[in-house]
């Protein structure tokens, strides 16, 4: 290979990074979850200033930015689930995860997308994850009671839960008009 | 050799990659965070004048900053005993140290960093264990908060957190048949570097709520005429779910040199959080422990006998959380103290808090 095409592999390769690991992992996630036959639309949605106050107050944690990675999945040409994209802060880096909510904004599934911090991965564990499945909101997932804590990674547990609180609500009024 | 320099500054590019593929998802924070604990300590030996004590143990300011997904700092500074004077007291950097955090599997750290041993060294703050002050395994045995200049590489994989430190050792003639290790630790303060500690840890977290790990430490500890090898070797649980806390460590200690040949100890922790019962948020957890340990449990020597260190003690209490963060405590414990058995009864409160 000579040395101008190596080059141009190089800074392809970085485009193609740049192009978006976060967003591949997610889509190859949902095509996972819903098998390859699924039709998926996303979007950035920017959350409208007044909604997003609302939301923070309740959950009493702010997002990430102002605005989050919205996904509609079809099958059979009908929207049938919804998910988000978003961040919370772990210790100090952001925590990417996703949340697949049905039609009746249940929760059907919740990944971990990307981890940065030393301490607190156990909340990839699957066995942790599940335990937010089948749940709405807010007074359905309260730590210790129907969440389980985890010794070491309470920061990045108490963050995610408020997080998936704060999806749960934005999708209701996104999708719910709630 | 132009297109040479071409080649290698794009290597450096593709090698930068984690820079520019963070896309629009994230922003350099910087955050606080911290905890602190005053404790109230009431003491009674059998045969002797009781104490009372009032103490703002610790106050701690943490501090990290991430520079990028990859790249942070951590620190840590402690304020112990609210005041320091002569020898009263301690100011210390606790935890400083800059994170390359590759990926879940691989990460590294330098700078002042936290031995990786039980339960509590890593996991310090006070809404994290049942007692007021630290339990006694984590002062004799384990000499928390054991923390020093060092590097580490730890990762987590399939369920299991693995770490491997190597930094600064402990001092062999700062050990004592009353303190085991612990006034050997250099603290980070212009350390002596000739014989490094290594230390490795292992634990395994895949199960909810599940916390089963062992660690060992290492260290050729250095002494002014002759060098006192210390091999500590450690196993934890601790199972916390439905309310119910169930937790237990052990170690021991070997010594190469010296008059103190073994230091070992182990204690258990059963509590539930009665708060479920009523429904109420509060969590309300009575508990209770046992923990024997004896700092001297093996020696070789005229003036020392294996008993003149042994501990045991009983300890019941009550921590109540109103929230996750703030913690509320008391505690009864009867201390059996040497060859002679000498009985101390003991009553702490104190009230913690991390955020």
């Amino acid at each position: 290979m000579n040395l101008k095409k190596m080059i141009i592999i190089n800074f392809a390769l970085v485009a193609v990074l740049i192009a978006g690991e976060l967003k591949d992992k997610t889509d190859a996630h949902l095509r996972k979850f819903f098998g390859e036959e699924c039709v998926i639309d996303s979007k950035k949605y920017i959350i409208p200033q007044e909604l997003k106050s609302k939301i923070e107050n309740l959950t009493q944690q702010r997002f990430y930015t102002d605005f989050v990675f919205l996904y509609f999945v079809k099958n059979n040409d009908k929207i049938n689930s919804y998910a988000i994209l978003d961040n919370v802060i772990g210790k100090v880096q952001p925590i990417t995860f996703l949340v697949i909510y049905d039609s009746n904004f249940a929760i059907s599934d919740f990944q971990i997308i990307k981890y940065r911090e030393e301490h607190g991965g156990e909340v990839q564990n699957e066995s942790w994850r599940n335990q937010f499945i089948g749940k709405r909101a807010n007074s359905e997932f309260t730590i210790n009671e129907n969440i389980d804590g985890i010794t070491g990674a309470t920061i990045s547990v108490k963050s995610l839960i408020k997080g998936i609180n704060k999806t749960s609500l934005l999708i209701r009024s996104i999708v719910g008009n709630e | 050799m132009k297109n040479i320099y071409i080649l290698f500054l794009s290597f450096l590019f593709l090698l930068n990659i984690n820079l520019f593929s963070q896309d629009d998802f994230f922003i350099s924070t910087s955050k606080i965070g911290g905890y602190g604990e005053v404790h109230y300590n009431y003491e009674k030996p059998e045969n002797g004048k009781s104490k009372n004590v009032l103490d703002f143990h610790r106050f701690v300011l943490f501090y990290s900053h991430a520079w990028n997904e990859k790249w942070s700092l951590k620190a840590e500074v402690e304020l112990e005993h609210n005041l320091v004077v002569a020898d009263d007291g301690e100011l210390e950097l606790e935890q400083a140290y800059v994170n390359y955090h590759y990926a879940n599997w691989l990460g590294f750290k330098a700078g002042v960093i936290l031995v990786s041993s039980g339960l509590i060294n890593e996991f310090h703050e006070p809404p994290l264990f049942l007692s007021v002050e630290r339990p006694d395994y984590h002062n004799k045995i384990i000499p928390t908060t054991w923390f020093g200049n060092g590097i580490s590489v730890y990762g987590n994989y399939s369920g299991f957190n693995y770490s491997l430190n190597i930094m600064e050792g402990l001092l062999a003639d700062k050990f004592s048949a009353s303190s085991g290790i612990r006034n050997g630790r250099q603290k980070g303060f212009k350390s002596n570097a000739d014989n490094l500690l290594y230390n490795f840890s292992l634990d395994y977290t895949k199960i909810s709520g599940l916390k089963l790990g062992a660690s060992l430490v290492y260290n050729n500890s250095t002494g002014e005429i002759e060098n006192n090898a210390v091999t500590l070797l450690e196993g934890h649980f601790s199972y916390q779910k439905n309310g119910l806390v169930l937790l237990g460590e052990f170690a021991n200690i070997n010594y190469s040199n010296g008059e103190i040949k073994k230091s070992n100890g182990f204690y258990f922790d059963l509590g539930y959080d009665i708060g479920r019962l009523f429904e109420i948020p509060t969590q309300v957890i009575p508990f209770g422990r046992f923990t024997n340990y004896n700092t001297a449990a093996e020696v070789e020597s005229v003036s020392l006998n294996d008993n003149d260190f042994k501990t045991s003690k009983w300890m019941f209490g009550l921590a109540v959380k109103p929230i996750d963060e703030v913690v509320i405590k008391i505690d009864y414990s009867q201390r059996t103290f040497g060859s002679n058995d000498e009985k101390t009864d003991l009553i702490n409160a104190g009230l913690g808090y991390m955020f």
